[in-house]
């Protein structure tokens, strides 16, 4: 019955999809160049230079990225990302350099490829929190990055992706830790809980929360990647003679 | 009570027409996995006779017969489309108060409408046809913008808000169409309007949301070729913006690229849905000298359509006049509630039907490539719905070879 008085809801309802999308929504849309317009939302002023980075990152801009990750370093401010999180952020940073010509992140080898591909899931992960200190779990409101689909040139088979960082996981168990020494305490201190067992903070949401890497021998020259599942992205790479060449994808 | 219920459901039933895209469901799986043939036979079973809405049905076989290759056959379906929705363009108050309002085209799919025709014509090597197009866009596009305060009044009072005034004219005016009626004139010889073509298309890719998929870059060498030989005051504004882009040469070679599919509308109990139609992981990018190049989406629909949502939807189906009678009709329906009640819930149901239904053969996106290259003999692999196809294509100086393609 609903659905036949549409056109009246829909009169109704139109005033929120005219409104100016937030910063999630351009996150979870892949417009991280307009998300960037949004970074007032982020009120801890070192967050939001450190969202400010992913965003650029995102946004392919491996120079601005760079200057904002430096920045960051030495911005003052409450946010204070986890190790994990810390680790993950610095390699992010270590592949705009690789795509800045300098040396390849930790991690990130070649082997006896000449085509390096770096699939970065999508972002909005990082973010492992629990509300009240009570939380029966972990909670993440981190969507799951969903299949994804890669291709070289117009070859039907799909290249393999493998597991390179799954940050989400690492974050989760580190805050599970956490909550279960906050349980703890919160036994033997019941007074003390209720001002020391805070909610968390969010971390960097605009941090892909999974990592693939396929490596790949292919002729020298031009090719094409593609990637499909919730959003299609073709990009040209230009595989040299001799050396290898590095490509990074966010869908 | 009773009375008023069985009046309400013997008034809504009656307005059933049924839903047009369930209908052709089976011809547009075929079309979209590339058995045009299949598909048109499936298309013709279903509507021939069947009483289904004569624009639609016009839409989709002027689409069908395009990927077919039928271009004849497409000008002269597309052509009937543009005359029934010209004529639906009249409201009838009547109509809409008895819930018979007709299905009315988005200006995106009028502007789409012309610009396939506009490809038809130029693929038939009817150059003056095409120019009619290019001028049909021009005249829909003028109203367009003539019509902004109007536009923004409508959003206004319909949701409270409005578009970024700097992104309407993207919002609003299909860059691609521009696109088109540029190269239709340059292909006449008439390097003066389409330069002015050229150049509105790049005013509108200029005014999109950052991460709009359309970029005015792939622009720039053509605006700087005929700008400079013009002498066109624009041409400082290209050179400021695209530093170090080279004019583009004398022999070229465009090939438009249209991809995918318009996107998928589910209704749900608060509105309706719009997500991108999922497509096949197969090229549609352009292979020349055994380079692959990239086409430049000239105008996303897709992206127009999932960026303003079932807001843009509404706003771009419902005219005017059919906003005063759904105003009125809230309005009247608690007064006169046994009157208004059953033509309210036809309305509706009419409604919720018409605001449904698109043109979903439509591509999702039009692309181009545009290169410059040596005289002579070139093999260019084109992506079709199979897959990329090889063609050897002859490329001379003075004016661009043009190819059209349908992607997945």
């Amino acid at each position: 019955m609903l659905k036949t008085s549409l056109p009246l809801l829909l009169l109704a309802s139109c005033a929120h999809h005219l409104a100016e999308a937030g910063l999630d929504e351009h996150l979870a849309a892949g417009r991280p160049r307009e998300a960037l317009e949004q970074l007032g939302e982020v009120s801890d002023p070192k967050l939001r230079v450190y969202e400010r980075a992913l965003l650029l990152h995102l946004a392919q801009d491996w120079a601005g990225s760079r200057e904002a990750f430096a920045e960051a370093a030495g911005t003052r401010g409450a946010f204070a990302p986890a190790a994990e999180e810390t680790r993950h952020l610095q390699r992010l940073d270590g592949l705009n350099g690789a795509m800045l010509g300098e040396a390849w992140p930790e991690g990130l080898d070649a082997g006896s490829a000449n085509l390096v591909v770096v699939v970065e899931r999508e972002p909005r992960t990082g973010c492992p929190q629990f509300a009240s200190p009570d939380t029966t779990s972990v909670s993440c409101l981190a969507p799951d990055a969903g299949s994804l689909e890669l291709r070289v040139d117009d070859q039907r088979d799909q290249v393999v992706l493998a597991p390179w960082l799954d940050v989400r996981a690492a974050m989760t168990s580190a805050q599970e830790a956490k909550l279960a020494a906050a349980r703890s305490f919160a036994a033997e201190h019941p007074f003390e809980a209720m001002s020391r067992l805070k909610p968390l903070e969010l971390g960097c949401r605009s941090a892909p929360q999974r990592l693939d890497v396929a490596r790949l021998t292919v002729s020298p020259g031009r090719h094409v990647l593609l990637l499909t599942g919730a959003r299609r992205r073709e990009v040209l790479v230009d595989v040299p003679r001799e050396g290898r060449a590095l490509a990074v994808l966010s869908p | 009570m009773k009375l008023l219920l069985v009046v309400a459901g013997f008034s809504v039933l009656s307005g059933c027409s049924g839903h047009y895209l369930n209908g052709v469901a089976r011809s547009h799986e075929l079309a979209r996995a590339g058995e045009v043939d299949q598909a048109l036979g499936e298309f013709h079973a279903v509507t021939d006779g069947q009483g289904w809405d004569a624009l639609l049905v016009a839409l989709d076989e002027g689409e069908l017969l395009h990927q077919k290759g039928d271009l004849r056959g497409s000008t002269v379906a597309l052509n009937r489309a543009a005359q029934l929705a010209e004529e639906r363009e009249t409201v009838s108050v009547s109509e809409e108060f008895l819930g018979k309002a007709p299905f009315r085209m988005a200006s995106h799919e009028k502007q789409a409408l012309h610009a396939l025709q506009a490809l038809n014509y130029l693929s038939l090597g009817e150059l003056d046809e095409a120019v009619v197009e290019a001028r049909l866009t021009d005249l829909s596009q003028e109203k367009l913008a003539d019509e902004a305060a109007a536009a923004a009044k409508r959003e206004r009072f319909l949701s409270g808000g409005t578009l970024r005034e700097s992104q309407r004219p993207f919002f609003e005016q299909l860059a691609f169409g521009r696109y088109v009626a540029g190269l239709a004139y340059e292909l006449r010889g008439d390097r003066e309007a389409a330069f002015i073509d050229y150049w509105r298309a790049f005013e509108l890719s200029s005014s999109a949301p950052a991460d709009a998929r359309v970029s005015p870059a792939a622009l720039a060498p053509v605006l700087l070729k005929l700008g400079r030989a013009l002498g066109r005051p624009e041409v400082a504004e290209v050179e400021r913006r695209f530093p170090g882009v080279q004019p583009a040469g004398d022999a070229e070679l465009v090939v438009i690229v249209e991809a995918g599919f318009g996107p998928v509308i589910t209704a749900t109990e608060l509105g309706m849905q719009l997500d991108p139609r999922p497509r096949a992981p197969m090229p549609d990018w352009v292979v020349v000298d055994g380079e692959p190049r990239l086409p430049s989406p000239m105008s996303s629909l897709e992206e127009l359509a999932l960026r303003r949502r079932h807001a843009g939807v509404v706003l771009d189906r419902e005219r005017t006049a059919s906003i005063g009678v759904n105003t009125a009709m809230v309005a009247l329906v608690f007064p006169l509630f046994p009157v208004m009640a059953p033509l309210a819930m036809k309305r509706s149901y009419e409604g919720a039907v018409r605001l449904m239904q698109s043109w979903e053969l439509l591509p999702a996106e039009f692309g181009v490539v545009r290169l410059s290259l040596m005289p002579g003999a070139h093999a260019v692999s084109v992506p079709t719905l199979r897959g990329l196809e090889a063609r050897t294509v002859e490329v001379k100086p003075g004016v661009p070879t043009v190819l059209v393609t349908r992607a997945p």
